[in-house]
Parts: C-alpha cells; sequence; structure tokens
C-alpha cells in the first residue's frame, strides 16, 4: 500500500466522516428484503452437491450419540458403559495412533463430564492437551485446556456450563483448527470419537436387546468411508503400526456391515466385538 | 451535482474500505455461537460449527449424517456483508427436502428425518450488499 493510497484514504475518511456513519455490530438486526417479489432460488443437482461437498459435519458426535440412542427408546447411559479401568497411554509416536487415542479420550470425557470425578477430568484434559500438541494443534487449544482445567480445579463451573464447553472444544474446537501433522487429523480424531461411540452404542443395543433400532443408530456407510479414506491414505512418513493396521481391518468390516439394508443381532455383535479389539489396543 | 458526485465518490471509497471490514467470519462466527449458547435453554446442543467466505453467488455444500429420532436445526449467520443466504437441504441423491423461504443473513432450517442417512445441505450466498465482494458465514448443526 502506498502513501498516495493512505493519503487519500484518510482524506476520503475525513470528507465523508460527517454525514456518514459506518455500521457497528449492535446495530439494527439482519436486513428482510420488503419487497414481494418472488425470490429467485437457485437449484442444485446431483453433480453440484457431490462435487462441492465437505465432510466437516459428516460425523456425529458421542453426546449426539447417546441423544438418539434415549430418541429411540434406549434407557442405557453411555456414561456408565464407558470403560473406567482404561488408561490410554500418549506415548505412541505412530500420529495416526495418537489422534485416534486422542479422539477417544475426547468421546469419553464429553459423555462422562457429568458423572466423572474431578480428578479423572483433569487426568483426561491433561492427556488432550499432550495428544493435541504432539498432532501440532497450535496454542489456542492448549490454553482453553489449560483453562478449563483450572475453573474445574477451583471449582468455578457449573455442570452444565462445563457441557457446553466440552460441546464446543469438541464439536468445534477441534473441527476447526489446523494441525501441523496434517489434513488427516481432525478425521482420525473423529474416527477415534466414533468407534468409543459405534462401541457403547452397540453394548447398549446388546444390553437392552433393541436390535430393531439397530439400523437407526449405527448405519453409517459414509462415515466409515470418510474415515477409511484417511486412514488408507497413501505417503507421508507413516510408521508400520498394529493398531492402525486393525483399525483398516475393522473399518473395512464395518463398511460391509453398514452398507447391508437390514442389520440384525449379529452384525450389532460384530460391531461390539471389532470396536472393542481396536480399543483395547490403546 | 458537485456535491452528488462528491456523494458518490464518498460512498464509493467508504464501499471499498467497507468491503473488507464487512468479510469477516469473526463476526458470523461471533452471531452463530450466541445462537447455539442460546439454544442450550431449549434442549439443543452442538455437533459442529464451521465458518467460511462467500463471494456473490457462491455456495459451499457440506454431508451431514442425521439421525432418525433427532431434531436438527441447520443455522447460519452472515456478517453485514450479506444480505440475504440460502440454505436448503437435501437427500444423498440430490432431492431437495427442504429450503428456507426468507430473505435474510440468518436462515434457519428445523428438520427430523424419517430415516438415519447422509444429506447434503448448501448454503448460498444469493445477495451480498451493494459494494460488498464477499461475505464471512459461519453454519452450525445443532441437534435435540
Amino acid at each position: 500500500m502506498n502513501k498516495w493510497f493512505i493519503a487519500s484514504t484518510i482524506s476520503v475518511l475525513i470528507a465523508c466522516s460527517g454525514d456518514t456513519t459506518p455500521e457497528t455490530k449492535d446495530e439494527a438486526p439482519a436486513e428482510v428484503k420488503e419487497d414481494a417479489a418472488p425470490k429467485q432460488m437457485k437449484k442444485f443437482n446431483i453433480e453440484e452437491l457431490q462435487a462441492a461437498a465437505k465432510e466437516v459435519a459428516l460425523v456425529p458426535s458421542p453426546a449426539e450419540m447417546q441423544k438418539s440412542l434415549k430418541n429411540a427408546g434406549l434407557t442405557s447411559d453411555l456414561a456408565a458403559l464407558v470403560a473406567a479401568d482404561r488408561n490410554i497411554s500418549m506415548e505412541v509416536e505412530n500420529k495416526d495412533n495418537l489422534a485416534v487415542r486422542t479422539g477417544v479420550i475426547l468421546a469419553d470425557l464429553v459423555l462422562t463430564v457429568k458423572t466423572s470425578t474431578k480428578e479423572s477430568k483433569l487426568a483426561s484434559l491433561e492427556k488432550l492437551k499432550a495428544g493435541f500438541k504432539a498432532l501440532g494443534a497450535g496454542d489456542d487449544i492448549q490454553a482453553t485446556i489449560n483453562d478449563l482445567s483450572t475453573q474445574i480445579t477451583n471449582d468455578a463451573i457449573q455442570e452444565d456450563d462445563l457441557l457446553k464447553e466440552m460441546d464446543e472444544l469438541s464439536g468445534v474446537m477441534v473441527s476447526e483448527l489446523e494441525y501441523e501433522a496434517g489434513d488427516w487429523v481432525v478425521p482420525l480424531i473423529q474416527a477415534g470419537s466414533w468407534l468409543e461411540g459405534a462401541n457403547l452404542v452397540s453394548a447398549a443395543i446388546i444390553k437392552e436387546s433393541k436390535f430393531d433400532v439397530a439400523g437407526q443408530l449405527l448405519k453409517q456407510p459414509r462415515v466409515v468411508e470418510y474415515f477409511l479414506k484417511y486412514v488408507e491414505r497413501e505417503g507421508g512418513n507413516k510408521a508400520p503400526d498394529q493398531v492402525v493396521d486393525k483399525l483398516k481391518q475393522v473399518l473395512n468390516s464395518l463398511k460391509t456391515i453398514a452398507e447391508k439394508p437390514q442389520m440384525n443381532a449379529e452384525d450389532v455383535q460384530q460391531i461390539n466385538a471389532s470396536t472393542s479389539e481396536v480399543l483395547s489396543m490403546l | 451535482m458537485r456535491s452528488s458526485i462528491f456523494g458518490m465518490m464518498c460512498a464509493g471509497a467508504l464501499g471499498l474500505m467497507s468491503t473488507w471490514a464487512f468479510a469477516s467470519e469473526d463476526d458470523a462466527e461471533s452471531c452463530l455461537t450466541d445462537k447455539i449458547w442460546a439454544g442450550y435453554s431449549e434442549g439443543w446442543a452442538v455437533r459442529t460449527a464451521t465458518t467460511t467466505t462467500l463471494k456473490q453467488d457462491e455456495h459451499r455444500v457440506y454431508l451431514l449424517t442425521l439421525y432418525a429420532g433427532n431434531e436438527y436445526k441447520i443455522q447460519v449467520c452472515a456478517d453485514k456483508a450479506g444480505k440475504d443466504m440460502d440454505l436448503v437441504l437435501h437427500d444423498l441423491n440430490g432431492k431437495e427436502l427442504l429450503r428456507d423461504e426468507s430473505a435474510d443473513r440468518e436462515p434457519i432450517l428445523t428438520y427430523k428425518p424419517a430415516e438415519t442417512a447422509t444429506y447434503y445441505v448448501a448454503v448460498r450466498a444469493s445477495e451480498l450488499k451493494n459494494d460488498s465482494e464477499s461475505a464471512g458465514v459461519a453454519l452450525a448443526v445443532t441437534y435435540r
């Protein structure tokens, strides 16, 4: 920007400032057209939709899985089904593996935020910090987690507010961050959370023998395809990893099940067993 | 006449500058965050929220997995550069299911799917303010 442009800009601003009031955020609400002319509406065709589709909102959250469980008539509380003795280590070299672990911890924290102890929440937040740091998520999320930890430590946050904060952290902040490790990080964090959610939902269905709603709760072939696309990606510095290899195998079996017209009891049991197998390796 | 040309020059110059000031994803995000948080009192929770920038007639499309039995609210906030944003929900075959009929920059769709499936939602900058090149746009998917 040259000096002339800056001087001209200032001159124009001064000259025009007498009768021009800039808009501010607190002014009038969103404008509504007052003319009665029919609105021109663009129609989208399938090719346009497919070409432009982004997957950032594709994957349901663990809390949403809990809500869908309840709305489907099941009474199980997913928080009560979370393995209490699970102690996931964040000391792994493979970043895919680490992203999946981060997603599982995030899911468990969101689901148990109302039932877990203060110490448990703080320990999970520390693990999340370690995971996000290793994945190169930047300083903002570290600061957010530090702030949450301080509030929990000091009993300075209400349970409902903590739930909202965790929703925002898991559903909004994690997916909007840029990760130094690569654009595959968000899908793999989501894969970890979804895998844990699918494991718990399938456990609830088995526990209550509600196999008739299995399709409603677990049939998500596009979600599984989305994860596979990133887990099976080529290139990079991907070190061989047993968890990632098992994850590929499990996702492929879940895809086959999800593409069936109907899910039966055997399918649900297979989903539960195969997801348990991956989770037990973490 | 002189004053009217001067007025137009002022309007044009300020308009040019306001384009930069208006296209703010932060403003759109702030508007949407307020709506999301307000929704909690009515039982809504957030799945995800995302921001983008759209020029006139540009659109973004997002894939959504929606559960049968849940109720969903898909809401958009554009910053002050936006005048009319369109929001359209389609099934996976591209069939249009729902469209907001409003002519404002904060459209909302609510939908209760009959079956758990993947859907497309398109958000389009149908109209920007005259002097704006682009608008910051935020979209959230909430459920209850």
